[in-house]
């Protein structure tokens, strides 16, 4: 490897490094587990490295790196034959910023209720909000990562969210 | 801003101007469209709240460290091999885009056998083998070999050489197939070159292999001092995979007596 081809190789690393916190909120979004998060991430990150060729510099990596995940987790939920229906159980590790008293207990009940009507999403409607709502991607990028037309981001995206919505709400009035 | 407008404001306009996804044109559409209906409102309200109910919950992830295992996987597994760099510097040079496993194995495959037919004869039938002869596709060769019975030796007018027919058989293909050696002018013992022609519709025989001779040592006296050019029995190596039934000196006769009508 010349010196151009390694100097190159570095950059993606550090590229990576810097955005595994991102991947990790990613596929902990998918997963809802932190510990099978990692090891997809993990696993994305040595598909990644094994096939560096591929990506191709100035393109996005965080949508490679989102499609990598994304692709994992169709192959692990074939093989697994089954769907994650568990929520999360360290809440506090969800809860960004540091809170207390009647603030956390809203937080905690609000993690729960999302957590819980996550569940009831498809695959699909979760990972549209995840790029979206939660990483914040434009449609064009979340289509770009998805490969599927912005038209199609968007109209699984308000599905998903009047979905989410109503389901937090009908459990809301439940609990009340 | 009428009606239609109004009308025509969809749940993902609605989202995407909540999302601030929209152009300027748009834009003004929704406004004007929530200002006048409730309705839209309580939409672009629940659109903006989905956001915000997730914003924070799986922020977990941000705000922790790393796990070593995960810095030591990006820092220190192998990226792509030497075989992906040739890849990319290969596609660079030929502006060859990446292609997905299935399609480059289809492409590989398609080269393989593609490759493999035109080398078997089965598309076309290039002479195999260095310098092939001139008289090899000519009325005399052609001629000589619709009359000569195995093992006699017949003169190729306006060559140095002469052609003597060695093996008669019929191909997979249903032809009449000639094995046959060229021999020197001077010396009838000296093989120079060796090669198979097969009967085609139009009554021709045309050379579809052909392969010189090299001396092996000084002054050979026999044919089997000879050995083929290059790799070794190309000739007959071609023979025996397309031969289905070698002919008798008898049938051989009857043949050249009746011009090779009977069908094979």
């Amino acid at each position: 490897m010349n010196s151009i081809e390694q100097e190159d190789e570095n950059v993606f690393r550090e590229q990576l490094v810097a955005l595994l916190p991102r991947l990790r909120r990613f596929a902990l979004f998918l997963t809802s587990d932190m510990t099978e998060a990692d090891d997809l991430v993990q696993s994305a990150c040595e598909r990644a490295l094994s096939r560096r060729l591929q990506w191709q510099p100035g393109s996005r990596l965080d949508s490679w790196m989102f499609s990598i995940i994304h692709h994992l987790m169709i192959d692990e939920t074939r093989t697994m034959r089954r769907r994650k229906t568990h929520i999360p159980l360290e809440e506090g590790r969800f809860i960004a910023t540091a809170m207390n008293g009647m603030k956390k207990l809203e937080a905690k009940l609000r993690l729960k209720q999302v957590a819980m009507a996550m569940q009831h999403l498809t695959d699909n409607d979760r990972l549209v909000i995840s790029l979206v709502c939660i990483d914040g991607m434009s449609y064009k990028d979340a289509a770009n990562t998805l490969q599927v037309p912005v038209g199609t981001v968007m109209s699984r995206l308000a599905r998903a969210r009047k979905k989410l919505y109503g389901l937090v709400h009908q459990r809301q009035g439940s609990s009340e | 801003m009428g009606e239609k407008s109004i009308q025509n404001v969809s749940d993902e306009m609605i989202m995407a101007f909540v999302d601030g996804e929209l152009d300027a044109g748009q834009t003004k559409i929704v406004e004007h469209a929530l200002e006048t209906d409730p309705a839209l409102q309580e939409k672009a309200a629940m659109f903006a709240e989905t956001t915000s109910m997730l914003a924070g919950v799986y922020d977990g992830p941000l705000q922790e460290e790393v796990p070593g295992r995960l810095l030591k996987t990006v820092q220190s597994y192998p990226a792509g091999g030497w075989w992906q760099r040739t890849a990319k510097k290969i596609r660079r040079a030929f502006r060859v885009p990446v292609m997905r496993p299935a399609p480059a194995f289809a492409l590989m495959a398609v080269l393989i056998i593609g490759g493999w037919l035109l080398y078997s004869g089965n598309f076309f039938n290039p002479s195999t083998g260095g310098n092939y002869p001139a008289f090899a596709e000519g009325d005399a060769f052609s001629q000589g070999l619709e009359r000569t019975p195995g093992g006699r030796i017949f003169p190729v007018a306006g060559f140095s050489a002469r052609v003597s027919p060695v093996v008669t058989y019929t191909d997979l293909k249903n032809r009449y197939c000639r094995r046959f050696d060229v021999l020197d002018q001077a010396d009838n013992n000296r093989i120079i070159g060796r090669g198979i022609a097969c009967r085609d519709q139009t009554k021709h025989w045309r050379t579809i292999v052909y392969q010189q001779v090299s001396e092996k040592g000084s002054a050979p006296s026999a044919r089997s001092s000879f050995e083929l050019a290059g790799s070794n029995n190309l000739v007959d190596s071609v023979m025996n995979k397309e031969a289905r039934n070698l002919l008798s000196d008898q049938q051989i006769q009857a043949l050249i007596k009746n011009g090779w009508i009977d069908s094979p």
